[in-house]
């Protein structure tokens, strides 16, 4: 009887055991997600768009805790930008070293610095711009360059600084190139071009070219109205060439899908695959 | 003893009891919503088990209509529909006015290309007209094959059943894709219908717009490799230069339905990177340019497989 009972007594306790672990296991998740929470509110960080050096825990009033759940996303955005745009500063520096070789240990640590300095914000530019609506216009390329090239400039040479501006001004010539032939490739698919007619829009874009169209042609893969955006900012280089069947379709793509037209800009950020890795070159 | 033993039980007992009702209120808290179903009785369980057979149940006949039959058309439509009034054309799927539209824009540019007489127009048209009955038979065959067909996913053989249709979609997608490659009747008939001098005049035209698109994938994906490498003019003179010396035979008449992928695209030149000779590739980066251009050739060299089964590529290029 007294060995039945304390079985019972044993299985019993073993039911309870299990509904505390439960219930505690539960209640310590809970805290563990607020102690999370916290964790994430916890580092300092520099001030950001909307200000602010370190955030207290979630406030209790609703308006207040949803300024402060933008603030941790704005600064949890910013954080994995910065990650996404160090490959950029990493091929800068590689052009920047094969054209100024003669940089001193202190003026790479320098340029290095300045950087690094891009890279934040021009991840701080472009979480601000995700942030409020309107056109994005921050291109990080542009601004690492700039700050790399600022950074160069009192340390290198007359014939490094030479050289290295041609490499800059090369590289602008390749990329404006790949934006034309990307547009006639385009154009081609669309239009069913002769080999004369893609000539022919390549040497007028050439000769008309934007420096803002090089930003509008993209390859992401959008379709608007089920066609590619069409290139209609550059209609005065396309149009005379094309006959008269393709006159009436590059109108209707146009009309149904003109990059001007509906408003269509690809600025968007534009991931180029694995890049190089750090550098020690430059210092840590 | 007897009392120190009774008091024991006593106690024993009571922990008992309040343990039990600790249980009672433990499993309350436990339970689950599911439980209601257990709870409810076998005929409900069953009901229950033949719901998610049914969710799990797939209509295969449906299934091809919708990803075999019923393409979209990329293109937006640009082309006019063939003429000739063919009332049948308003009920077929988009898949064969797909492939008409292809028909016809094939027929305009080696019009435009090379002129045509009328009777070698017929002739050209009638050609296409055969391939794409020939596709529609043998779509209408695999049509057959699924119709009132359905698979379980929950068990082995439907799994199994569901992987064999997969392949059927495959194949028919394919078929699709190659309707005029070179083996098509029209593909025969082209090069007996049409004058040496219109030949040439064609072929030459195909080259060189098949080098164009090439060149176009090439430069779109040196300005990747351009950004992640930072390349000096001569570096990337010389690794262009070799991409542009190893075209591959691209697709340049596509269905309209067949979207630009940039990515398929993208891996195509990193496929055709991985199959220049490494040493020339090596010698044009420095070796720290090389680690990361190395990665690429090898992403390049493993979606081999994936590249080809997209149709970006001419079995044999005409």
């Amino acid at each position: 009887m007294a060995r039945a009972i304390r079985t019972c007594v044993d299985v019993s306790t073993c039911g309870v055991l299990a509904a505390v672990v439960a219930i505690c296991g539960a209640w310590s998740a809970a805290t563990t997600r607020a102690e999370d929470l916290r964790g994430i509110a916890a580092p300092a960080v520099q001030a950001g768009p909307e200000g602010g050096d370190r955030d207290e825990a979630a406030p209790e009033d609703p308006a207040e805790a949803a300024a402060w759940l933008r603030k941790q996303q704005m600064r949890q955005q910013r954080k994995q930008l910065e990650q996404f745009f160090m490959p950029i500063l990493w091929t800068e520096l590689e052009v920047a070293r094969n054209t100024c070789s003669s940089l001193s240990p202190e003026a790479r640590k320098q340029v290095l610095a300045a950087g690094r300095t891009a890279v934040k914000n021009a991840a701080e530019e472009q979480v601000a711009q995700q942030f409020k609506a309107g056109v994005r216009t921050a291109d990080p390329r542009r601004m690492i360059q700039k700050a790399v090239a600022a950074a160069l400039e009192p340390h290198v040479t007359a014939e490094e600084r030479t050289a290295y501006e041609a490499t800059r001004r090369q590289r602008v010539a390749r990329r404006d190139r790949a934006a034309r032939i990307r547009i006639i490739a385009l154009l081609d698919r669309q239009l069913d071009l002769t080999g004369s007619q893609r000539q022919a829009i390549e040497a007028d874009l050439e000769k008309r070219w934007q420096e803002a169209w090089g930003r509008e042609v993209h390859d992401s893969g959008v379709q608007v109205n089920n066609y590619p955006p069409a290139p209609d900012f550059a209609d005065p280089c396309i149009a005379p060439h094309l006959n008269e069947r393709q006159r009436e379709e590059w109108a209707a793509w146009r009309e149904a899908a003109g990059s001007q037209r509906v408003g269509f800009h690809a600025r968007g950020l534009h991931h180029d695959g694995q890049g190089l890795q750090a550098d020690n070159w430059w210092g840590n | 003893m007897m009392r120190a033993r009774n008091r024991w039980l006593e106690a024993a007992a009571g922990r008992t009891a309040w343990l039990l009702a600790a249980c009672a209120v433990a499993g309350a808290v436990v339970r689950a919503d599911d439980d209601h179903a257990v709870e409810a009785g076998p005929p409900d369980l069953r009901a229950i088990q033949q719901q998610q057979q049914e969710q799990n149940r797939v209509d295969l006949g449906k299934a091809l209509e919708a990803s075999v039959f019923e393409g979209t058309n990329g293109r937006g439509g640009l082309r006019p529909s063939p003429t000739g009034g063919d009332t049948d054309q308003a009920a077929e799927p988009a898949a064969l006015a797909a492939a008409r539209q292809v028909a016809e824009r094939r027929l305009a540019r080696v019009e435009e290309v090379c002129g045509l007489s009328e009777q070698q127009g017929r002739k050209l048209r009638l050609a296409m007209e055969s391939d794409i009955r020939r596709l529609a038979e043998e779509l209408d065959a695999m049509r057959r094959t699924y119709a009132g067909e359905s698979v379980n996913f929950s068990q082995p053989a439907g799994q199994r059943k569901w992987q064999e249709f997969q392949q059927d979609v495959q194949r028919c997608r394919q078929r699709i894709r190659n309707l005029f490659n070179a083996d098509s009747l029209y593909a025969k008939v082209l090069s007996t219908t049409l004058d040496a001098a219109q030949l040439a005049t064609f072929t030459a035209d195909m080259r060189e717009r098949r080098s164009f698109r090439w060149k176009a994938l090439v430069v779109a994906a040196m300005q990747k490799i351009d950004n992640s490498l930072g390349l000096d003019q001569k570096q990337y003179d010389a690794i262009e230069g070799l991409l542009l010396a190893k075209e591959p035979p691209l697709r340049v008449d596509g269905m309209p339905s067949d979207r630009e992928d940039s990515h398929v695209q993208q891996m195509l030149v990193f496929m055709m990177l991985s199959e220049i000779d490494g040493a020339a590739l090596r010698s044009a980066v420095s070796p720290r340019q090389w680690a990361t251009l190395a990665t690429l050739t090898n992403q390049g060299k493993a979606m081999r497989s994936f590249i080809e089964a997209q149709g970006v590529l001419e079995k044999s290029a005409p």
